[in-house]
């Protein structure tokens, strides 16, 4: 809660569309034990950006992007932080306020589009519904909108499309009119939860070559969650590195990849399975891993949290808690390494 | 539709072979209608034997049946010994009587069920959970006949609600306006209790169900582009929650003739319950396999209810060409 | 020459199969029933000591394929061979037999494990249904079990959990391990998984390979751990094989369109000329 050399965060440029600082979130346990899954996460995003959250189960990624829109389940409460969108706080807005915002001007679209659709419901009524409850058109005029929007995410026959349930879709369909839903009332800001993770290679390719097409057209920022180290890089403008709860590294995506400073990131891509084929025998290579396992949300090591498995730790690194500084250009890191 | 005439067809065949088995059945029981009067020394056997061939009692089982097959067919559906009349007639007017008090109750229990049951799954407030859990818990808890009972008590040591009968003996002399408030008054408690009896099961059913569906991933998403929670409740969840009440609905149906005997009987209400209790004391066996024919049809008719509205209701049941 | 050729089969290849076929009725409550060819005329060689990779989009058969393999599922026609017994024509004593050879992993390790059960239990449970052993022998299997696939012995009495998602898979892996089979059938055994725990799944699979000659048909979408584990490759697509290679070839030199095309989806990471690593 203390830091103002937020990650990723560049103060004072005007064009900031969404605005996340120090923002804390606790879920509670079954034994009502509670669990601090993130803490001090703090980002800018500019009108028509793309940020990629990158890190891998348990790192904070999803909770980040629920926390942004109020999504959180019941168990989870924000304890901390502000989120600024349009100049607004998100997390200080009644929930009728906030369902003005969510769908209107920011929406989120999760993984599995085979389970984000009423299954009771025709998908074109699904997607006028979302303009309906915005603009308060006459039934009509939402239709109309709706079956423009499915036009503009690639249905070439969107009658067929509207009137279809979504028993009757592909993964690939689906998570489209998911996307039409999300879109219809030109938000400024989509929120993606590993929108292609779930879909085929071939069908995921079509679907980021979708949104990417969208980006361009509707001028729309994106924060893109996911655990595709290639993916985000084909995809996203800057990445924001979670790990245990916490942003350990942020910067260009360029950098990030290319140029990782934490030794969290690079460990991570070292994991990706480079072009290298199997070695025979018994001097074969074998994949880089990560040592031991990420530490338990209700019990966080109390200095660096990925001291443990730190290739590069120093002796301070056990006791003393990191805090994020600038490094390269426009990035930051959270890594005692870098500390004077 | 093809569909529904053979479902139809079905419900005649299964109706024939019901009522083979029940007349069956009340063979194996032993003793007839006119045994009793054998105890009494003023009647002779001649007599009792007389009775018994008049109405036939004396032909082998297959013929009885053909004859009541035959009775079936002109409306009347056999004849009731000790009311001296049509056990068509008879049924009838029970049957309407009792129709009426289950009708009004599951009704009114539905309505009651499914808004109660939704906003209870919905609520994140503890009391509102608890205070369901236990309400609920305590209403399966007591048994119908204790209900009854209760009700029968409140009604006779308070005096403000008559004690049985669904309307006044003076009932025709009233205006409009008296006949509806003299059958509100004699409504009130059977109803309330019949109700009271049918509406835990039902509303656990609701919550359940709606429990689930609120869990699933749709509804986050349908959040997130800022449905309103009413709507959301209303407009996404309940329909997809609906296809278990559904067939929960069609079965209610089914069960509308029998669900109040205990009640009726307790409470007097002039339905199929108490005639039926004193037809099968007295052995009036076309009362009781007309009673139970009459069960079956419901039966038939809440399941090919509840298979048109799932039809309607699921998309994913449909048929897809 | 013709007898020369069958011992060659026999002797080289482990599990054999040719010529599957198998086709489902889907049936809805009063939909027309629709008829998927999902496999049509599939042949897969397995030898053992080496990997076999089934690569293609999903409905591409991938799955059916995975269970006719392991003898979960009965294809429609078609022969599988293992160390040649034809075992859809083989009474059902050689069939538990070659059960226990043939061995499967799948996707989601918790839906595979009993929740109410030890890591040991579970781990010794197919000694308990073959039932040879006494319990304190089958527990010392299964900790030995678990020992191999890194699992430590203070976790045995842990239920499923309290492990993490790659403890789980080890779980699942050890529990398929103990009856000491041949060959072992991952689908998507690892798409559950992260991408550091991936890794270690794949070093702890190919050490189990090195030391036990044993063979997997490894089932997935990921190409770039295909690309790692396998050492032939075989494309589905509607049912049929399209491409067929040693992995060199299919990621070198791609022959089939749809090959390609899987390819060229599968974003690749770029890396700096001096990464790290």
């Amino acid at each position: 809660m203390s830091s103002h050399a937020a990650c990723g965060a560049r103060e004072g440029e005007p064009e900031a569309l969404l605005q996340v600082r120090d923002l804390a979130v606790h879920y509670v346990g079954a034994g009502g034990e509670e669990a601090a899954v993130l803490e001090e996460a703090s980002f800018d995003l500019a009108v028509g950006e793309t940020l990629g959250v990158l890190g891998e189960s348990g790192g904070g990624k999803s909770t980040l992007a629920l926390a942004v829109l109020g999504l959180l389940p019941p168990n989870g409460r924000v304890t901390a932080g502000r989120v600024s969108f349009h100049g607004r706080d998100l997390l200080r807005l009644s929930r009728r306020d906030l369902d003005q915002v969510r769908g209107d001007e920011a929406s989120m679209i999760f993984q599995e589009p085979g389970v984000s659709l009423n299954p009771c419901m025709r998908a074109g009524d699904q997607v006028a519904d979302v303009a309906r409850v915005h603009r308060r058109w006459p039934a009509k005029r939402c239709r109309e909108e709706a079956r423009a929007m499915l036009e503009l995410v690639g249905f070439d026959d969107s009658d067929g499309v509207f009137g279809a349930y979504p028993h009757q879709l592909s993964g690939g369909q689906k998570q489209r009119v998911v996307i039409a839903q999300a879109l219809v009332c030109r938000p400024a800001l989509l929120i993606a939860d590993e929108p292609t993770a779930s879909l085929d290679a071939t069908t995921q390719a079509e679907i980021v070559a979708l949104l990417r097409d969208l980006r361009q057209r509707l001028g729309l920022a994106m924060l893109f969650v996911s655990h595709d180290v290639a993916l985000l890089h084909s995809l996203v403008d800057r990445m924001i590195v979670m790990y245990a709860g916490q942003i350990v590294e942020s910067g260009s995506r360029d950098q990030v990849v290319l140029k990782p400073s934490h030794p969290y990131t690079r460990e991570l891509l070292r994991c990706v399975p480079g072009g290298a084929e199997k070695g025979v025998g018994p001097g074969r290579p074998r994949l880089p891993t990560i040592l031991g396992s990420p530490p338990d949300p209700a019990r966080w090591p109390p200095g660096c949290r990925f001291e443990p498995r730190c290739p590069d730790r120093l002796e301070s690194c056990g006791a003393r808690r990191p805090e994020p500084r600038p490094a390269g250009d426009a990035g930051t890191v959270r890594c005692l390494l870098y500390d004077d | 539709m093809r569909w529904i005439a053979r479902r139809l067809l079905h419900g005649l065949l299964l109706l024939l072979g019901v009522s083979v088995l029940t007349f069956a059945f009340t063979e194996i029981a032993p003793g007839d209608y006119f045994d009793e009067m054998r105890l009494d020394p003023r009647i002779s056997a001649e007599t009792v034997e007389a009775l018994r061939s008049r109405y036939g009692l004396d032909r082998p089982l297959h013929e009885r049946y053909l004859r009541w097959l035959g009775s079936v067919l002109r409306g009347e559906f056999g004849h009731s010994f000790a009311y001296h009349t049509s056990v068509g007639s008879l049924l009838w007017v029970r049957a309407r009587n009792t129709l009426l008090l289950t009708g009004l109750a599951t009704g009114l229990a539905w309505l009651i069920a499914v808004p109660l049951g939704a906003w209870a799954a919905a609520s994140k407030r503890r009391w509102v959970r608890a205070l369901f859990g236990g309400g609920t818990s305590l209403l399966l808890a007591i048994p119908d006949i204790l209900l009854a009972l209760l009700f029968l008590l409140l009604a006779v040591r308070t005096g403000w609600f008559p004690v049985g009968g669904m309307a006044s003996l003076d009932y025709p002399s009233f205006d409009a306006w008296g006949k509806v408030k003299d059958l509100v008054h004699h409504f009130a408690l059977p109803v309330t209790a019949m109700t009271l009896a049918t509406l835990p099961v039902l509303v656990r059913h609701v919550h359940a169900s709606m429990s689930e569906v609120l869990r699933s991933p749709f509804l986050l998403s349908a959040r997130g582009f800022g449905i309103p929670p009413r709507r959301l409740l209303f407009r996404y969840a309940l329909p997809v929650a609906a296809n278990p009440l559904i067939s929960l609905f069609g079965h209610s149906v089914g069960s509308l003739l029998s669900a109040s005997l205990l009640i009726e009987v307790v409470l007097s209400w002039p339905g199929i319950g108490p005639l039926l209790l004193e037809s099968i004391l007295a052995r009036d066996v076309h009362v009781v396999i007309g009673a139970v024919l009459m069960s079956t049809v419901l039966l038939i008719v809440g399941n090919l209810l509840a298979d048109v509205l799932l039809y309607a209701a699921d998309p994913r049941i449909r048929v897809e060409s | 020459m013709t007898t020369e050729a069958e011992l060659d089969d026999v002797s080289e290849s482990l599990l054999s199969a040719r010529g599957l076929r198998k086709r489902y009725t889907r049936r809805g409550g009063w939909s027309k029933p629709l008829a998927v060819q999902a496999l049509d005329g599939v042949a897969v060689e397995v030898v053992s000591g080496s990997t076999v990779a089934v690569v293609g989009e999903s409905g591409s058969g991938k799955s059916t394929l995975a269970r006719c393999l392991a003898l979960l599922e009965r294809p429609d026609s078609g022969s599988i061979r293992f160390r040649g017994d034809d075992l859809l024509a083989a009474n059902r004593r050689s069939v538990t037999a070659a059960r226990r050879r043939i061995q499967m992993i799948f996707q989601d390790p918790a839906s595979a494990l009993d929740p109410r059960w030890t890591a040991a239990e579970i781990v010794g449970e197919p000694l308990r249904i073959r039932g040879r052993e006494r319990a304190r022998e089958r527990r010392r299997q299964a900790l030995g079990a678990m020992e191999q696939v890194g699992l430590l012995a203070r976790w045995a009495d842990r239920r499923p959990r309290e492990l993490s998602g790659g403890q789980r898979q080890r779980l699942a892996i050890a529990r398929a391990l103990i009856l000491e089979p041949e060959i072992l059938i991952l689908d998507e055994a690892l798409s559950a998984l992260d991408l550091s725990v991936q890794a270690r799944i794949v070093n702890l699979l190919l050490d189990l390979q090195a030391s036990r000659d044993l063979a997997y048909v490894f089932i997935s979408h990921e190409l770039s751990m295909v690309r790692y584990l396998a050492d032939e490759v075989v494309v589905l697509q509607t049912g049929k094989v399209v491409e067929r290679d040693t992995v060199a070839g299919v990621f070198n030199e791609p022959r089939h369109p749809h090959t390609r095309e899987l390819l060229a989806a599968t974003p690749v990471l770029e890396r700096a000329a001096a990464g790290g690593g």
